[in-house]
């Protein structure tokens, strides 16, 4: 054949010292994987069993920090963004959280409120986006389908409020940038009324289908000092028994002025983490509904301080929508600020240090899928190969941002 | 008008229908499992080619531009068997549906080998995993090598539970000639007769065929297609995206005239032995075949994977016990029958 044997990549590396002695397969997972993201694993297999697996990160590392210090930062907001798209205002909120205690700036009530309702949006439309994909890899392409289907008709609400179905760069500091039309609030109660109904029939498809349950039942145990340990957020904590969510912890928002409950799972199993997602839906469509009742439906959409920045002449529709032009005269100041929300994922951390001018200093960012790499990685050794894609998908890791 | 004599041959007309309902069965197949799982999932499935027809022509389109497609033999692989092991594939599992006849005079075989026809197809159809674990050592790829790997542990998996479901019913029956098995079921059939059987034979064959939720060989969430993984174009054509599915029909086939009573329960009694009757009788059959593919590709709108171990566990504990009591069924009704 004119091939060595080397060269069919069939040979197995063998470490023959003493009892720990083994024969192991190395398999190169993704970057090019159906199912591994921009990502790549290197899996050590002994048979079917991972007995190691070391991460290679950094396909999309599109060095958001470095970048965040090269424009205004209001420019940062839509760069930000893009950390992760299907959690867009969670991570706006949290830099624009940090961007407002460097400035000093209040938030104005209304726009608590509807940073609370667009946040629970989010996380909802994480939620679905992670589901779906994790349905994928398990293999259902129907709880694929209907992840993306019910997600588009939330995007297409943001839309409708923001005038962008994936990138709304609608929180500023001290604020939103609009409010949401008539049309949104009518169609959101429909909405969340389809989503409970499809939720219900999601789970039955995918996490309570006999195959489906076993796929993630007992798979990819985490122990709750484990989760802590690495420092998993999220989901992946949750999962674990870790009770910990920064809605709740480290308050933001209205949140404190809600009934919602922080779910937690002890099993520690892919299982547990699936279903801290699909309730975690739940909750968050039952804070909206709340929100409804109390929110108030007038008001400025920023605080005084940001406010105060606005022309006059400007300042006139702020009840409907904020004039850019304010921001962009505003330098930061030096001083440092930070900002934590709770993502679909976990928690969401920024820091800013301004620097005087219109840039910022220094960006510090830390995203969940990060944070959650090394628990998955502890989660996955000793599962089979086979359940890989079912643990990867159960702590929602997302690589563009994890890489940042 | 004289018609010559060979005109009216059946071995002709078999070899002619089973070819180009097969063909036409293996286009409908593909189309319906896109149109059932997007009737499932909230889309409308392929609409874009032939929107008055339901996208169907989207298949035709599929399969022009399998064969257009650019041929890429990898570099590492073994070309000989890369290249001969796909036509192999689509050979071996359209093979067994041309052993076993579509109606009483309708056969390619004659009477002493058609005798052993549905033995001779199963045999044929077993084979086919030696072909995919071929082709996943031809390719050299270490998704490849091990999606072959489980598929030489699948097939012990199914082989014995499913050879246990047929033999059963032969001994329902008293016979393994394929004409007598569906005289037998002019009005039970044998999915009546033996409901056991017949659970092994659909959880058998699906995990032969790798449908959902067994396709764990060529499982996309792990080892990406397994066997299949660096096949393109034309090969694509004849195992992953088309040969899975002829061996899907072969193995229907064979359900059809053993479980569903082939072409027997339309009208007891013999059929008009003229060209049109056996025709319609052959027409029968590919209904019943392609009902229970319909079953089969509806699977997949349903059911995620199943995990390998848990696969061979349930397999060996459950489905060999079933297998097992089926033919304790079938025993009975050979002494009391």
């Amino acid at each position: 054949m004119g091939l060595k044997m080397e060269q069919y990549g069939m040979v197995l590396s063998e470490v023959e010292s003493g009892p720990g002695g083994k024969r192991t397969l190395e398999l190169l997972f993704g970057p090019q994987h159906p199912t591994s993201g921009h990502i790549r694993f290197f899996v050590e297999l002994d048979g079917d069993i991972i007995v190691d697996i070391r991460p290679d990160p950094g396909f999309v590392h599109r060095t958001m920090e470095k970048l965040g210090e090269t424009r205004h930062f209001m420019m940062n907001i839509p760069l930000f963004e893009r950390l992760s798209l299907p959690d867009a205002i969670n991570v706006t909120w949290a830099y624009s959280m940090a961007v407002e205690r460097m400035l000093g700036y209040d938030v104005s009530e209304r726009a608590e409120y509807l940073r609370t309702l667009f946040g629970e949006m989010s996380r909802i439309s994480v939620h679905l986006y992670d589901l779906a994909l994790h349905a994928i890899m398990i293999g259902s392409s129907t709880g694929f389908m209907y992840g993306f289907g019910l997600r588009d008709l939330l995007v297409n609400l943001w839309a409708i409020a923001t005038g962008a179905r994936t990138t709304p760069t609608w929180v500023l500091p001290g604020g939103v940038r609009r409010a949401p039309p008539k049309a949104f609030y009518e169609r959101l109660a429909g909405f969340l009324d389809f989503l409970d109904r499809k939720m219900d029939e999601f789970y039955r498809l995918v996490v309570k289908n006999p195959v489906g349950y076993y796929r993630l039942k007992d798979v990819g145990y985490l122990s709750k000092s484990d989760a802590a340990a690495y420092l998993a957020t999220g989901p992946g904590a949750r999962g674990s028994g870790v009770d910990w969510d920064a809605r709740r912890d480290m308050p933001y928002g209205v949140y404190k002025q809600l009934e919602w409950e922080v779910r937690v799972h002890d099993e520690g199993d892919s299982l547990a983490r699936t279903l801290v997602r699909i309730e975690e839906v739940r909750e968050a469509a039952r804070i909206i509904r709340q929100l409804f009742k109390a929110m108030p439906m007038d008001g400025p959409l920023v605080g005084h301080n940001a406010a105060h920045k606005i022309p006059p002449k400007e300042r006139e529709m702020l009840n409907e929508l904020v004039r850019m032009s304010g921001y962009y005269v505003t330098t930061t100041n030096l001083a440092e600020g930070t900002g934590v929300t709770e993502g679909g994922r976990g928690r969401y951390f920024f820091q800013v240090f301004g620097a005087g001018t219109e840039r910022l200093f220094r960006v510090r960012i830390s995203t969940p899928s990060w944070q959650n790499l090394r628990a998955f990685m502890k989660a996955t050794i000793g599962a089979r190969l086979m359940d890989l894609p079912a643990i990867y998908g159960s702590f929602g890791f997302f690589p563009p941002e994890a890489d940042r | 008008m004289e018609i010559p004599s060979w005109l009216l041959s059946p071995r002709l007309w078999d070899f002619l229908f089973d070819g180009v309902v097969s063909t036409l069965i293996l286009l409908t197949i593909v189309w319906a499992e896109r149109k059932i799982a997007a009737r499932v999932q909230m889309r409308v499935g392929p609409l874009h080619v032939s929107p008055r027809l339901g996208g169907y022509f989207q298949l035709i389109a599929d399969a022009v531009r399998f064969v257009m497609q650019e041929v890429i033999i990898t570099v590492d692989s073994y070309r000989v068997l890369f290249v001969a092991l796909p036509p192999l594939f689509v050979a071996l599992a359209l093979m067994p549906s041309f052993m076993v006849p579509l109606s009483p005079y309708l056969a390619l075989l004659s009477r002493p080998s058609l005798h052993y026809g549905i033995i001779m197809a199963l045999a044929v159809l077993f084979y086919l995993f030696i072909i995919v674990v071929g082709m996943g050592w031809a390719v050299n790829n270490r998704f490849a090598y091990i999606g072959a790997a489980r598929e030489a542990l699948i097939i012990t998996a199914y082989e014995i539970p499913l050879l246990d479901a047929f033999a059963s019913m032969f001994l329902t029956y008293r016979t393994i000639d394929p004409i007598e098995i569906v005289a037998k079921q002019t009005y039970i059939v044998g999915a009546l007769y033996n409901p056991l059987a017949f659970i092994v034979y659909i959880i058998g064959v699906a995990m032969a065929t790798s449908r959902f939720p067994f396709e764990i060989a060529d499982y996309e969430g792990d080892v990406a297609t397994g066997p299949y993984s660096d096949f393109s174009s034309i090969f694509l054509a004849l195992t992953y995206a088309g040969g899975i599915y002829i061996a899907l029909f072969s193995y229907s086939l064979l359900g059809a005239l053993v479980f569903l009573g082939g072409w027997a329960p339309i009208a007891p009694g013999p059929w008009p032995a003229d060209l049109w009757g056996n025709l319609a009788a052959a027409a029968w059959v590919m209904i019943k075949t392609f009902i229970l593919m319909l079953f089969f590709v509806f699977l997949r709108s349903v059911m995620p994977v199943a995990r390998l171990d848990h696969t061979l566990s349930f397999s060996w504990r459950w489905v060999l016990t079933i297998a097992v009591a089926a033919t304790a069924v079938s025993a009975a009704e050979y002494f009391l029958l």
